[in-house]
């Protein structure tokens, strides 16, 4: 026991008069106002843009980013609760630019825009940091995709195909089903070697207690970080988040994987820093948001990239998420994040209200590099099919008017009923890339032709039912070849045969 | 183009540079004589603050606030005077001493926006936030 005893006084002794303590020359600064989160310091004269800064209140230390760096202040935004900076505080300088944890501790888990969990699963013990804003890769360091992003929605995976480091704009009306979107791609990469984030920008918290609640229910939380800045956070957390989740995304991007992020949603980023902005006194622009707004999200979506093989080969899909107001996709921050991504997913109300959902607008939506990543069996029944629905939103409109139609009119709207209907599905029932293969093959060559439409939900859904019991291999076999081949061909015309001769209402 | 209060400061300063006494009574009242013509009576404050910067800056003279747990030598007090002055390139350090028991020992000195803090009560205070660790 004494040893002990001696061993522990002995090793306090030698760390005592190891302790070197430092007495270094530091640049202080005193805060001149405060208000509304953003403080103005006087002195700091060796300050860095966007460097972090340590206000040192009565009560505690709280952090501060600079943003603005004047003649003789700097403007800064105060990072967490501002109640207790006083006029007169001090404010050290840190030397170090705004940065987040990183690392494969951060996977699973719910954290604020700092990197603190918020999951009360204790502290990450990340020793890694990246800084929040980083310069996207080069032209060198890219490669076009090549590989898809299955998000196991049909109308999706078939028509808007999302390839790994392509941007593509979630858009739409509240209330729409854009998250849903987004939740069921995160559901559906489950084994498919992707990482997640998902970025909550200024959303209400019930509602991010509900989806982390969905993910950890359909085992999505393995492979998902959440980061949160929630409603009633602070705008410059709101306006950090998107830039902190992507310096995770970042840190597994240079170990070469895939990485899916989901920013939920930039138009509340736009207005969280058009309020920084105005409180800073930039000048307001066109619906007030400050000239840079273009700015503040093509940097942030240039950062998801393809890389290719020589840089490792790992990729960032970005899924940004715009909420319009009244189906006004003109708006300042609907066309700005418009032209800066890969393409648009655009939902919309009539549709939704019809029952059509996802409320998917097919000539709206597109995705302009997309079909490079299809896989070849995709590609070959989606192609036709994306055709088909064309025609019939071309002849919906015109048939209203005449009940006196041709074969092949009549024909093309039977088909066209039943690719809507194919469309529909259900939230967080996300289907494989194989299943659909073989509903769309059946759909373009006319077996479904003869199943009424209002049992072609019942239908499918009794078809995969029927394809996992029955033909596993065949479904395989389809995500092995990756394309389609007589065997196949005449797997699924076999499947399609078998099944139906099971159901009494299809005439025989 | 709206003329700065610093930048009348400085015109202020760089004329006033080698006038005597009598010189620079004129000068001043025609400096007043065209705020008050400007309309720009109310920078009066904002100038006066400035030129007590300006004016300094431009003798090289710095003001430095010395924090110590006793009253310090004058020994000490010249050794920190050279310090500064070697820091800040300045010609005359002009020292404010304050005494404060609850450093324990060491010194604080504060100039400009610079802080160096060599007090033991912060050493003591770095050593428990190691110990923490």
């Amino acid at each position: 026991m004494s040893n002990t005893k001696d061993f522990i006084v002995e090793e306090l002794k030698k760390q005592i008069s190891g302790f070197q303590a430092e007495a270094k020359i530091e640049t202080v600064g005193k805060v001149i106002s405060v208000g509304d989160g953003i403080a103005r310091i006087s002195g700091l004269s060796d300050c860095m843009m966007s460097e972090m800064v340590e206000f040192k209140t009565a009560k505690s230390s709280v952090f501060g980013v600079v943003l603005n760096l004047e003649e003789d202040s700097v403007g800064v935004v105060i990072l967490g609760s501002f109640e207790d900076v006083k006029e007169g505080d001090e404010v050290l300088t840190t030397k170090r630019i705004l940065e987040v944890p990183v690392g494969k501790e951060v996977v699973g888990r719910v954290l604020n825009p700092l990197g603190e969990a918020l999951d009360g699963q204790g502290e990450l013990g990340c020793d890694k940091f990246y800084p929040i804003e980083k310069i996207a890769p080069g032209v060198i360091a890219r490669k076009s995709v090549n590989q898809p992003v299955q998000t196991g929605i049909k109308a999706i995976d078939s028509m808007i195909p999302i390839g790994r480091g392509q941007r593509e704009l979630i858009i739409g009306d509240r209330q729409i089903g854009k998250t849903a979107i987004a939740v069921d791609t995160i559901i559906n990469q489950k084994g498919q070697n992707m990482k997640c984030i998902y970025v909550a920008i200024g959303q209400k918290k019930s509602k991010i207690a509900n989806i982390v609640g969905r993910l950890k229910e359909a085992g999505a939380m393995e492979y998902t970080t959440v980061v949160l800045a929630g409603a009633s956070d602070p705008a410059s957390l709101t306006y950090i988040a998107p830039y902190a989740g992507c310096a995770m995304a970042e840190y597994f991007l240079d170990k070469g994987e895939d990485v899916l992020i989901v920013y939920d949603d930039l138009s509340k980023h736009a207005v969280a820093y058009r309020e920084i902005s105005l409180l800073l006194r930039r000048p307001p622009g066109r619906e007030a948001y400050p000239g840079d707004v273009f700015y503040l999200h093509s940097r942030l979506l240039e950062r998801a990239c393809k890389l290719s093989p020589e840089f490792g080969g790992g990729s960032i899909t970005a899924l940004p998420i715009i909420e319009t107001q009244a189906g006004d996709v003109s708006a300042y921050i609907p066309t700005n994040v418009i032209s800066i991504t890969d393409g648009q997913i655009y939902l919309e109300p009539d549709l939704f209200n019809q029952g059509q959902r996802p409320a998917v607008n097919a000539g709206l939506s597109v995705s302009r590099v997309g079909s490079a990543a299809q896989t070849k069996a995709m590609k070959k029944v989606a192609g036709k099919m994306r055709l088909e629905a064309a025609q019939f939103r071309e002849l919906a409109a015109f048939a209203q008017f005449g009940s006196d139609l041709d074969e092949e009119t009549k024909r093309k709207l039977e088909r066209g009923k039943r690719i809507m209907e194919i469309f529909k599905q259900g939230q967080y029932a996300p289907v494989s890339v194989a299943k659909q293969v073989v509903v769309f093959y059946g759909l373009i060559n006319g077996m479904l032709d003869d199943v009424p439409v209002e049992k072609i939900s019942e239908f499918e859904s009794g078809l995969h039912f029927y394809a996992d019991t029955n033909s596993e291999s065949l479904l395989n076999l389809i995500v092995e070849k990756n394309e389609l081949n007589d065997d196949i061909e005449a797997g699924i015309k076999e499947l399609f045969k078998d099944y139906k001769n099971t159901l009494d209402y299809i005439k025989k | 183009m709206r003329i700065k209060p610093k930048q009348y400061v400085l015109a202020l300063v760089s004329s006033l540079r080698g006038k005597n006494d009598k010189d620079a009574k004129i000068l001043i009242a025609n400096f007043c004589r065209l705020l008050a013509d400007g309309n720009l009576l109310y920078l009066s404050g904002k100038i006066i603050e400035e030129f007590k910067r300006q004016w300094d800056r431009s003798e090289g003279l710095v003001n430095a606030d010395v924090f110590s747990a006793q009253e310090l030598d004058t020994g000490t007090l010249k050794n920190i005077e050279a310090y500064i002055a070697g820091k800040l390139k300045a010609k005359k350090v002009e020292i404010k001493k304050n005494v404060n028991p609850d450093l324990l020992g060491g010194v604080i000195l504060k100039f400009e926006d610079k802080v160096f803090d060599g007090s033991v009560a912060a050493s003591l205070k770095a050593l428990k936030a190691e110990m923490k660790k």
